[in-house]
């Protein structure tokens, strides 16, 4: 098995805002990672079975309609249900800093909100990713 | 001399002369064509933009206090955002719609809600813009019912549906049928609303959703018209006359950071617009040929770092817009970065409109920046660019470019 760390990056909800998605899907596979883009209009159930079908050790999940507390919480409780919480979920968008805090501390390990640096999105990733070989 | 170039990587000559650009001898007015200088011949001596702030959020009897509350603070014009579920055709009880109702926008499902959203709202006299595409004829439909039932003439209602699948496909995501079904819905509504609804635009085509998905000036331009010319053609295929549904065409663009860009890229939308209504479609009617649209400021520009700046980069963009001869206009809010707007930074957004209109004397006079040597050059530049991208996208097909992603 290759040991690049395997990340998918997921569109969760009816939000068509993709530009951040592709963005950082991009920096991260520069920067030597696998990336699978799932494409827009997903379903968490949809993000968590491609995350378990192409043995991803993180889910990278984009929301900008204001869904992503329902979202992001479902993925989690998906990846409990599957025992496939090795897999860690990080995520973006516009989210209010409560919201934030609160879904870090059910198990979301990263929120990147407007502005943040491509490098410093990719250099988490690496340190708090594992490869599981 | 370091190389300076516009935002869209357009090289700046160095020096200002007179030679620049030949159109600062040969310009038309206001109101001839090729409208160049702005569609009307009075601008905004004889009315100002309308003050169209973009807004709707949870139910409808929420966003009905809002839009009373706008117009109470003196907005013009109304514009309605729909939650996700409605821009997807879903009702608020699909599965799919969980974790998404009422978020950026309000729930409509059914003409009661329509009815609620409008309450106390006269709609002879106020114009909507509703930004819906693929469910658009079923929205419209509601508005309608909703105008005729208290007793509004058909023919006075007034205002617009976004109904621009194309750019749904190209950069915003809220697409439900395939290209082809989706442009005969759009036809359709040019047909029945050019005898129906006389005052009312049958679409906004826009090239705002191109810019913030990442475009230059010249693709936002080129791009659009490129999706224009189709619908256009698909119209005229469909057997309807240019001049019965081209004068309820309307366009929405960008404005982006780039002060004097901007300016000159509205002013080259309308040249474009006007000779390839007249030279390529034989429009007959100047209203055809008149490029009328709403402008929002750059999304994309606002950074969530010391979000007061962002007023200031608003203000800028909003002055573009009037310089250009924008027909109406929404400034965005300074925390939208951050989240959805709160009552304060609403409130700024509007007032730095009102400014612009009321204290800063800028609609005094028309096209002021009509004649400058690099606004003209600028101008020329933009438009023979777009030109030539427009050609580029010709020769693929436009719905074909769309599908290998050169869109």
């Amino acid at each position: 098995m290759s040991s690049k760390i395997r990340v998918v990056i997921g569109k969760p909800g009816l939000d068509g805002h993709d530009r951040g998605a592709k963005i950082v899907a991009r920096a991260l596979r520069d920067s030597g990672m696998e990336v699978i883009y799932t494409g827009l209009h997903q379903t968490p159930e949809s993000i968590v079975e491609i995350a378990l079908q192409e043995d991803a050790n993180a889910i990278g999940l984009s929301v900008l309609s204001g869904a992503h507390n329902h979202l992001f919480r479902k993925v989690l409780d998906l990846l409990k249900m599957k025992k496939a919480e090795d897999i860690v979920v990080f995520g973006g968008g516009i989210i209010p800093d409560d919201d934030a805090k609160a879904l870090m501390e059910e198990g979301v390990i990263g929120i990147f909100g407007p502005g943040t640096p491509l490098d410093e999105i990719v250099s988490f990733v690496k340190d708090n990713v594992k490869v599981i070989e | 001399m370091t190389e300076k170039k516009t935002l869209s990587n357009i090289k700046i000559p160095e020096k200002s002369n007179s030679k620049m650009s030949s159109s600062v001898l040969e310009q038309s007015d206001a109101g001839e064509f090729p409208f160049t200088r702005g569609v009307y011949p009075t601008m905004y001596r004889g009315r100002k933009w309308t003050m169209r702030q973009y807004s709707g959020f949870s139910t409808a009897v929420e966003t009905n206090k809002r839009f009373h509350l706008l117009l109470k603070r003196g907005q013009t014009g109304l514009s309605t955002a729909f939650d996700l579920p409605t821009q997807m055709g879903l009702d608020s009880d699909d599965p799919l719609s969980e974790g998404e109702v009422g978020k950026v926008g309000v729930a409509i499902d059914t003409v009661e809600d329509m009815r609620q959203l409008f309450e106390g709202i006269d709609l002879s006299k106020i114009s909507t813009s509703m930004t819906i595409n693929a469910p658009a004829i079923i929205l419209l439909a509601m508005y309608a019912v909703v105008a005729e039932e208290s007793g509004i003439d058909p023919k006075l209602i007034s205002g617009t549906i976004q109904n621009d699948i194309l750019k749904e496909y190209v950069a915003s995501g809220t697409y439900i049928f395939p290209p082809k079904p989706s442009m005969r819905l759009i036809t359709d509504i040019f047909e029945y609303c050019s005898e129906k609804y006389p005052k009312f635009n049958t679409i906004s085509i826009s090239g705002y959703h191109i810019r913030e998905a990442g475009s230059t000036a010249v693709q936002e331009l080129a791009f659009t018209l490129a999706n224009a010319r189709e619908y256009v053609r698909a119209a005229i295929m469909k057997g309807l006359d240019i001049d019965k549904f081209a004068p309820r065409l309307s366009f929405f663009f960008n404005a982006h950071n780039d002060f004097l860009e901007e300016i000159s890229k509205f002013r080259a939308a309308r040249r474009m617009w006007a000779k390839m209504m007249r030279d390529e479609f034989h429009a007959k009617n100047e209203k055809s040929m008149r490029l009328r649209f709403h402008t929002q400021t750059g999304g994309s520009t606002l950074t969530a770092q010391q979000p007061e700046n962002n007023i200031v980069r608003v203000t800028l963009q909003a002055l573009a817009a009037v310089m250009g001869g924008t027909q109406s206009l929404h400034t965005n809010s300074m925390d939208e970065a951050l989240a959805l707007p709160t009552d304060k930074a609403a409130t700024i957004a509007l007032r730095t409109q009102q400014i612009i209109a009321e204290e800063s004397g800028v609609t005094n006079f028309i096209d002021p920046f009509g004649g400058s040597y690099y606004i003209e050059w600028l101008t020329d530049q933009l438009e023979e660019k777009a030109s030539d991208l427009i050609r580029q996208v010709e020769e693929i097909g436009v719905l074909e470019a769309i599908n290998q992603g050169f869109i």
